[in-house]
């Protein structure tokens, strides 16, 4: 067990981008009832499109941002484009799901089409590595990890302290009674498609950056990351954040020592077990039918 | 379509497909292939799109069943058993599977269950890609050809493709008489207003895991017959990618429809087959026919159709005038008298810091009938609730029926020991018409009419004469969301009475209706009372409520006022006070008597 701490910090470092894609799932779900399984074709295509602009001669940092900007744009566009004709209601929830599935068909082809199915390598924000107790990390899952836990931090601060973020909590507490006060459901939707397909974007160009830029990039994350939001609950933002990071820790610490094979069979077991206790996961609130 | 057209109509497409692969130099042996592989992914498209449509469950996880019949095909063929043989283990082992995890939809909604078949397929692929032992891991394994009990011998590949077809003919027909009966009906019901299937006697855990179980066993003749076709299998299939083609081809086609599966199968099967030579054609097909299909049509291709060539429905037609002796005959043959007196005792809910009902007692004797009356807020629907057992009481309550001890059953089940009640909003269920509700509700109380001795007839001549006697023959294949509120309301207690309830309680009946509708209501409450059926009735139109109850029971801020009998009750102070808020009874009492 003497390299529980380097598959732990691991574990953090991947949980890191699994509870900003979780934490962008339930800011979109809040908002609009959608469940957006597009969400990391948008951010890899954001990540391609980032890539485009380096290639075209723009700095590392630029392309970043090109990337996160892109993601958040698209997460708009969609909204207003596919997600709003449909209309609000539990009957469209199935429906908008399904839509964004086909959204990421689409995405994936496109990607094909323009850049190839050749993986694209993605250069670091920072190189060199720092041993910290033994442990060897590099400054690029180092600075990846901070960036994503400033990220969190401003989110929590915005949904917190800002006038917007508070309308937005109003809004995702009752959408009707939200615009009965006059609250604007269309910029609400909006802004929150914009900052959850960003964070989404944050983390695929992370991921990017450890691997390397394909069009399956967010797929795996993705999954977990939606393991972290059954976890913490489809309607907080603290827990599918948490809940990120637990997978990360979880999926680590059951590859090194359990099965490496079954990780995932193994880590949805487990989310299975405890949601059969509290079936709304840890932090979410269960909606009662009406009698 | 009738059902005899729709059943003939799938053989004749089945036998066509068979005779098309199986006549030498109709088809070139890819086409033959091509025909056979939208064969049985029309089976694994019709088990997604049949639970979609009567549960509005949907899996992604679906291939989990496709994987488990294939590798369960190539593995027991190996081990020289015959084609039946690994039917009957495919279709009970997935069935069984199904069944157990359908269960668990009554632990999460139905989104957190859609995605949790997700998990079901990833974990699926990592068992299929890690097992080698059974399932050849990464490499796959070539599938032996399968031999037939019935005749023998093995069969050929031009045999697998025919066998593949007649599994999809055989799914089809199933599906189809599956739907079409009481079991499709109650799913269809708990899908549309889960609360009110409860009352009838539904219980909304179990019919989703019987439905979820047929669906999973139906997939795995998909898997077996994928296997035989193509006698070599590997996890690529069976992937998260397969799920998601099977639930394109459900939104392409239709959910819930038989054709729009077939269609969608067609769609799936051909568009990658068309597009070899390029591999994004076929997402950019898949992706935006999604998305158009969802935008434009969102139904699907095939109930979108029905829907424009369907006759527009016909002006309103105002309900026929009730039959005094014809709905009272009709009555007392429906329900059985009530045999024990409800018993409620100290009974309190709390919502929070609210009480909405704080220490109330009742005892509503068998064939006896009370009136509930209070202003708003005095706990009225919240009592009836705590009958019917959609809220819990505190601690220390009572709820019995006789012997039977009300507090810890569910809400479905409180229906068999013959308590029933109605809704003050109707709820009926939105995808099933007035006909199609008062049958499945009739199947459901045939047992219940039986053990009482009443006389036994079919659930659709119960129907046809509940349609008949509350003048609801010209709705009858309407459904509820086309029909005037008062209309929904009167059929709301149609459909008590189809259910055999000896206990009745009845929220809000008169409530947004008009003078004849609630002459009607009036009829049914008579005749109930004269067949022996207990009744609890809340209405705020007091006067209707006083004219039908042996006894008035007041209720204020969830504490019981005043009981007795409805001359009393009408005249108490302390009730007049609590509707006018004033001391001037005399002018109170000129209101209320008017």
């Amino acid at each position: 067990m003497s390299d529980l701490l380097p598959v732990i910090a691991a574990g953090f470092v991947s949980g890191s981008t699994y509870a900003l894609l979780a934490l962008g799932l339930v800011i979109i779900f809040r908002a609009t009832d959608t469940v957006n399984f597009a969400i990391g074709d948008i951010a890899t295509l954001g990540v391609f499109v980032g890539l485009s602009a380096m290639a075209a001669g723009a700095s590392v940092a630029a392309g970043f941002a090109v990337a996160i900007l892109f993601s958040g744009l698209f997460g708009v566009a969609t909204e207003r484009v596919l997600i709003r004709p449909l209309g609000a209601g539990h009957a469209s929830l199935f429906v908008a799901l399904v839509v964004t599935i086909g959204l990421g068909l689409l995405i994936h082809a496109v990607i094909a089409t323009i850049w190839g199915h050749r993986p694209l390598a993605v250069p670091p924000l920072v190189s060199g590595s720092i041993s910290i107790f033994g442990i060897s990390l590099s400054w690029s899952k180092i600075a990846t990890s901070a960036i994503a836990l400033v990220a969190m931090a401003a989110v929590a601060w915005f949904f917190r302290y800002t006038m917007l973020g508070i309308q937005m909590r109003a809004s995702a507490e009752d959408h009707f009674a939200a615009r009965i006060i006059g609250l604007r459901p269309g910029l609400i939707a909006a802004l929150a498609w914009f900052l959850g397909c960003a964070l989404a974007g944050l983390a695929a160009f992370f991921l990017a950056i450890e691997t390397s830029a394909s069009a399956a990039l967010t797929l795996s994350a993705l999954f977990r990351a939606f393991a972290g939001v059954f976890l913490g609950g489809l309607t907080s933002l603290p827990g599918a954040a948490v809940g990120g990071f637990v997978i990360g820790i979880l999926d680590n610490v059951v590859g090194r020592y359990m099965s490496a094979n079954y990780r995932d069979t193994i880590v949805f077991a487990v989310i299975v077990a405890v949601l059969f206790i509290k079936p709304a996961g840890f932090m979410g609130s269960g909606r009662s039918a009406r009698v | 379509m009738s059902a005899l057209t729709r059943r003939s109509l799938i053989l004749a497409i089945g036998l066509s497909a068979a005779a098309l692969v199986s006549l030498p130099q109709v088809l070139s042996s890819y086409a033959q292939y091509v025909v056979a592989s939208i064969a049985f992914f029309s089976i694994a498209v019709l088990a997604v799109s049949m639970l979609a449509g009567l549960t509005g469950i949907w899996s992604l996880g679906h291939t989990a069943f496709l994987a488990f019949g294939a590798y369960l095909a190539a593995n027991l063929t190996a081990l020289g058993l015959p084609v039946e043989a690994v039917l009957v283990a495919a279709f009970l082992g997935a069935g069984l599977f199904g069944y157990v995890l359908g269960l668990s939809t009554g632990r999460f909604s139905v989104l957190y269950f859609g995605l949790l078949t997700m998990a079901l397929s990833l974990a699926a692929s990592e068992v299929m890609e890690h097992w080698v032992e059974v399932t050849g891991g990464q490499q796959g394994m070539t599938v032996d050809p399968p031999r037939l009990l019935l005749t023998g011998a093995s069969i050929s590949l031009g045999g697998a493709f025919v066998l593949s077809i007649a599994l999809a003919t055989l799914v089809f027909l199933l599906v189809d008489v599956v739907a079409d009966s009481h079991v499709g009906r109650g799913w269809l019901a708990v899908k549309s207003q889960r609360t009110a299937a409860m009352a009838i006697g539904l219980n909304p855990q179990r019919e989703n895991a019987r439905a979820f179980a047929l669906s999973a066993a139906i997939t795995s003749f998909a898997g077996i017959g994928l296997a035989y076709s193509i006698a070599y299998i590997d996890p690529l299939g069976f992937g998260l990618d397969g799920g998601v083609k099977l639930i394109v081809a459900t939104v392409v086609g239709g959910a819930g429809s038989s054709l729009g599966a077939l269609l969608g199968a067609a769609f799936i099967v051909t568009v990658p087959e068309l597009a070899r030579a390029v591999p994004a054609v076929a997402y950019y097909v898949f992706g935006s026919a999604t998305v158009l299909i969802l935008l434009f049509l969102r139904r699907g291709i095939v109930p979108s159709l029905r829907t424009l060539l369907r006759p527009t429905s016909r002006a309103a037609v105002p309900a026929e005038a009730v039959d005094v002796v014809t709905l009272t005959a009709l009555v007392r043959e429906l329900l059985p008298p009530a045999s024990a007196a409800l018993r409620l005792e100290n009974v309190s809910v709390h919502f929070g810091g609210v009480k909405a009902l704080d220490g109330v007692s009742l005892v509503l004797p068998a064939g006896t009938s009370i009136g509930l009356i209070g202003p708003n807020g005095a706990g009225k629907t919240t009592l009836l609730n705590v009958c019917s057992g959609f809220y819990q009481p505190v601690q220390g309550a009572v709820v019995r029926l006789g012997e039977i001890d009300l507090t810890g059953l569910p809400a479905y089940a409180r229906i068999a020991s013959g308590l029933g009640r109605t809704f003050q909003h109707a709820e009926l269920f939105a995808e099933l018409t007035l006909r199609q509700t008062f049958e499945t509700a009739a199947a459901l109380g045939a047992g219940r009419r039986r053990a009482a001795g009443l006389p036994e007839s079919a659930a659709a001549d119960v129907a046809e004469r509940i349609l008949a006697g509350l003048g609801l023959a010209a709705y009858a294949d309407e459904f509820p969301d086309m029909l005037p509120f008062g209309i929904q309301k009167v059929a709301d207690v149609g459909r008590i009475l189809a259910t055999g309830a000896s206990v009745i309680a009845l929220d809000e009946p008169f409530a947004g209706l008009d003078a004849a509708e609630r002459r009607a209501i009036r009829t049914i409450l008579d005749a109930m009372r004269a067949a022996g059926v207990s009744i609890l009735i809340i209405d705020h139109a007091v006067q209707e409520v006083m004219a039908v109850s042996d006894k008035v029971v007041a209720l204020e801020f969830g504490r019981l006022l005043v009981e007795g009998d409805p001359d009393y009750v009408r005249q108490h102070p302390e009730v007049l006070r609590a509707y006018f808020g004033t001391s001037d009874l005399s002018q109170a009492r000129k209101v209320m008597a008017s």
